[in-house]
């Protein structure tokens, strides 16, 4: 009895200890480990605010959760790999990617929007997953099943790593070109796209559809064009987090995951607040960083795949409309 | 009652103004339905309803709850597609609105339930008034700030304009969600007043409000109405407002037209003492 309550609380103690101690001791004694987790976790944050800034913008704009947004990442990546390996030149590549994704966004508000319009949003998300089936079939027949390196050459994107801060610490900070990339691209990124929503004509008529759809048609807004405007933005988005997500391993149709990494953020951020899903994906990207490398020994390996939906829920718990959701309103 | 008995036959009434239903001449029609009906599914909104609208007037339209007043204005602007019937506006007949092209050709409204957009300013919410008469686009704002910006500031006079108006220089920065029911009105009539409207439709303008923005909102609509010519269509439930300031009425009772005439032969009418005003003033 006595052997096994001892038993109990030294676990219990070392489990706590490993939680919440020792990472703090690692932070001591290794500060630069420290700096190149968080760097890393800030450019896989980036790329998850992109793709739930994608997912917000359709959100506010028409009441659709877009169940397709994953693929339309994979569908946008594995187009400019796929036009490079045929031997376009990336900047052209790259652009006709833009002009798929444009195609795509008319062809959705077409065939799937206009006909739905004033169905509940139930059935407007059935849709997206017929669209996310559709996308996945069609995309295979396209590009094959098989996942393809990204041409990071080709892009010009960097792939080194550089040692920084080395008369501070006793080993110097390891930086990836491949991470600082992204960091830098993804934030101009969204740097343009909060210029956008905030400072253009388009950008303040998105507003007001996303505020209040019937006083935007009452102005004159005209709602069919606003859907193909968030869709190709988020096919924008889409282009970039297929491309920089797919430099890190490849480009292939398992990427599709990463909509349900931004599902987190989502949560975390809440569903319509642009600034929240920014900063929701850069701390979901940190903690996942953080999580892995400091709570893997005792939450075990998987620790990264599954911390972000723990402090999503506990977020859920306390605010449902997330951190920056606006007051949950029922659409009428 | 037909449009002949209407016609007002003494034109130069400029000068002196007898009573406020004889202010003007109105003969050019800008707006006229013919024979509409509009159902949802089995409930019939509206049958077989005619009027028209003239240049510059202030057309009243009444009946009890759930007559199809609403309706009606939804029709104008495109939001409701009628079954039966064509509209014919500004000369060119059709058989439905679209909101969008409304709000182009210059019809604009209020709504019976404020639609504002909560989270902007009030300044923003006029603002969205001016989106169809902006006419630089964003590739053009991106590329080439300086003429964006001017055409920017133009906009904003015209809708500061708009604010000193409608006397709402006090809350022009103040998110509309936290303005008082009375104010919010006053935006949105603002918001219609920035599309310049040659139609403004103004569902219940003034319904739960006191008697004094009773009286403002009465007095905005003439100033408008007088002022830049703006022909008027309201819903109204306020027998004494509509008397006072209506050149026209139609009275709507179960979806059907039961009289259409100045207000003092509306008034007149047996129908419409029987079926509307008999309830209204029991
Ligand atoms: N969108 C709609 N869907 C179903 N029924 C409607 C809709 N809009 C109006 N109606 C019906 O049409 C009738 C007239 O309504 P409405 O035009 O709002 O009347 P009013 O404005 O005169 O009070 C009512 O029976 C109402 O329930
Ligand atoms: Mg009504």
């Amino acid at each position: 009895m006595d052997g096994t309550a001892f038993e109990f609380f030294s676990i219990a103690s070392g489990f706590l200890g490993g939680l919440f101690v020792d990472p703090f001791i690692a932070f001591v004694d290794r500060p630069d480990k420290l700096i190149q987790i968080v760097s890393q976790g800030l450019s896989a944050g980036i790329m998850y605010s992109l793709v739930a800034l994608g997912f917000v913008v359709i959100f506010k704009a028409s009441g659709v959760f877009n169940f397709a947004q994953g693929i339309m990442v994979v569908f946008a990546g594995l187009t400019v790999v796929s036009l490079i390996e045929i031997g376009v030149p990336a900047i052209f590549a790259i652009l006709l990617a833009i002009v798929v994704m444009g195609a795509m966004a008319v062809a959705i508000e077409r065939v799937v929007l206009r006909p739905l319009v004033n169905q509940p949003g139930i059935i407007l998300f059935m849709a997206t997953i017929g669209l996310a089936f559709f996308l996945e079939g069609f995309g295979q027949t396209i590009f094959g099943a098989d996942p393809k390196p990204v041409p990071i050459d080709a892009l010009g994107i960097p792939d080194d790593k550089f040692r920084v801060l080395g008369d501070f610490f006793r080993k110097p900070v390891r930086i990836y070109q491949l991470d600082l990339t992204a960091l830098i691209a993804g934030g101009l990124m969204v740097a343009a796209i909060i210029l956008f929503l905030n400072r253009t004509k388009i950008g303040r008529a998105l507003r007001a559809v996303a505020d209040d759809n019937q006083a935007a048609l009452s102005v004159g807004i005209p709602l069919p064009f606003i859907w193909v405007v968030v869709w190709t933005l988020s096919g924008l988005v889409a282009i970039f987090a297929g491309v920089m997500w797919g430099a890190q391993s490849q480009a292939g149709f398992s990427l599709a995951v990463i909509a349900l990494k931004a599902l987190p953020v989502l949560i975390l951020g809440g569903f319509t607040s642009v600034p929240g899903a920014i900063l929701g994906g850069i701390i979901i990207g940190v903690t996942e960083k953080l999580a892995e490398f400091y709570w893997r020994g005792v939450l075990g390996d998987g620790v990264e795949q599954w911390i972000g939906y723990v402090i999503a829920l506990i977020i859920l718990l306390f605010r449902p409309q997330g951190l920056f959701g606006e007051k949950i309103i029922e659409r009428v | 009652m037909t449009a002949a008995t209407l016609e007002r036959s003494a034109p130069p009434a400029q000068s002196e103004a007898p009573t406020p239903n004889a202010r003007r001449n109105f003969s050019e029609e800008l707006l006229k339905v013919e024979d509409i009906s509009l159902s949802f599914g089995g409930v019939k909104a509206l049958t077989n309803i005619s009027f028209d609208i003239r240049k510059h007037e202030i057309r009243a339209i009444i009946g009890p709850n759930g007559a199809g007043k609403s309706s009606m204005l939804n029709v104008i602007n495109g939001f409701y597609h009628p079954q039966v019937g064509t509209i014919t506006y500004k000369g060119q007949a059709r058989s439905q609105m679209r909101p969008h092209e409304a709000a182009k050709t210059g019809i604009a409204r209020t709504f019976q339930n404020i639609a504002l957009f909560k989270g902007m300013s009030t300044l923003d919410n006029i603002m969205t008034g001016r989106l169809l008469k902006m006419r630089r686009n964003f590739l053009w704002q991106a590329l080439y700030w300086g003429p964006a910006l001017k055409e920017e500031l133009e906009h904003r006079e015209k809708v500061e304009a708009i604010i000193d108006f409608l006397e709402i220089q006090a809350i022009r920065k103040t998110p509309v969600g936290r303005l008082p029911y009375g104010l919010q009105k006053r935006v949105e009539l603002g918001r219609a007043l920035a599309m310049d409207p040659e139609l403004l439709l103004l569902d219940e303008p003034m319904a739960g409000m006191n008697v004094e923005e009773k009286e403002d909102m009465c007095r905005f609509i003439l100033d408008v109405n007088d002022e830049f010519g703006t022909t008027i269509a309201l819903i109204e439930h306020d027998m004494g407002v509509v008397m006072d300031i209506s050149d026209r009425v139609v009275v709507l009772d179960y979806g059907r037209l039961l009289a259409d005439g100045t207000p003092d032969e509306v008034r007149a009418n047996q129908q419409v003492i029987d079926a509307y005003l008999g309830v209204s003033h029991d």
